[in-house]
């Protein structure tokens, strides 16, 4: 967003005005947005579609009080909601791959097996939080997650959603939102670790 | 876990220790749930002392909730391309845009 039109604060009132606007200002925010949620391009892009829309239609509710991005970003967060639902309704066949047990390597009676257990990560959390290439890993990974679990992970980690608000937008049970988050987690710490943390081959 | 080969009563310890709590696979997935739910105490007093003395199961806790603390202070900036809208698809939202 480096080339970013800025405006002066009297101007930026006005704006909200101007929906041939919003794609030049507010449209590679919304799809960052919703890439890193959905993670499907075109996913993506039909939903700031929507989201501008419905805007559109509902502008004379645009108060003016918050600002025009955050007011955006809040009917995204709705049309991000109404997708995942519309998933919850769906299920796929890679979730039942992801759900056998890739990791039964890792332990050795149930205790981790000392060589291909969690090894120590470099660079460390901080460190690794200013690097371009840890959210590029981190992204790649995101990206193999199977869709439903993916979508239960983020609302979870990213967005604070309570466990309780995910089974109920996604139609699911108690049980199956902890296998599905627990799943993801696992999987997610992984890939960042035979992919990113650690320089030498991916541990058997 | 971290134990001298030779201190026979470190040994003994951390093996009375290894009986008595979760296993790690186990603790992997009370790790998880702890962060979504509050565990019972008899729960989180158990999975402590396995923490004392297994330094797999403190790594994976520390990576799975710094995986957490990293998705919520995710970059806004699109410092990418790919994390940007392409020149057709702004194109298509304007027309989009023009005719509603």
């Amino acid at each position: 967003m480096s080339e970013k039109p800025t405006k002066s604060a009297t101007e930026g009132e006005a704006a909200h005005a101007a929906p041939e606007h919003w794609v030049d200002e507010h449209g590679d925010c919304l799809f960052h947005y919703a890439l890193t949620r959905v993670r499907r391009t075109e996913v993506a892009e039909d939903l700031v579609q929507d989201t501008l829309l419905a805007a559109v239609r509902a502008q004379t509710n645009f108060s003016g009080r918050s600002s025009e991005r955050s007011w955006l970003v809040g009917i995204l967060k709705n049309k991000i909601s109404d997708h995942f639902r519309k998933l919850g309704r769906e299920t796929t066949f890679t979730d039942l791959d992801f759900y056998s047990d890739e990791h039964s390597d890792k332990f050795e009676n149930e205790f981790w097996n000392h060589s291909t257990g969690p090894r120590v990560w470099k660079p460390e959390g901080e460190e690794a939080l200013n690097r371009t290439e840890f959210w590029e890993h981190l992204q790649r990974c995101l990206g193999k997650l199977p869709e439903r679990v993916a979508s239960v992970f983020l609302m979870r980690e990213m967005d604070d959603v309570s466990a309780k608000e995910v089974c109920a937008t996604l139609k699911i049970t108690d049980a199956n939102l902890w296998v599905m988050l627990h799943r993801a987690r696992m999987a997610l710490r992984l890939c960042l670790e035979n992919n990113y943390f650690t320089d030498g081959p991916p541990s058997a | 876990m971290n134990i001298e080969p030779n201190n026979w009563l470190t040994a003994n310890v951390v093996g009375l220790l290894a009986r008595i709590t979760p296993r790690c696979h186990d603790m992997t997935r009370l790790i998880s749930r702890s962060q979504d739910a509050v565990l019972p105490v008899g729960t989180r007093i158990k999975m402590r002392m396995h923490l004392w003395i297994c330094a797999w199961c403190v790594r994976y806790g520390v990576q799975v909730r710094f995986v957490r603390t990293a998705l919520r202070v995710c970059p806004e900036p699109p410092s990418s391309p790919a994390g940007k809208l392409s020149e057709d698809a702004k194109q298509r939202l304007r027309q989009a845009l023009s005719i509603a």
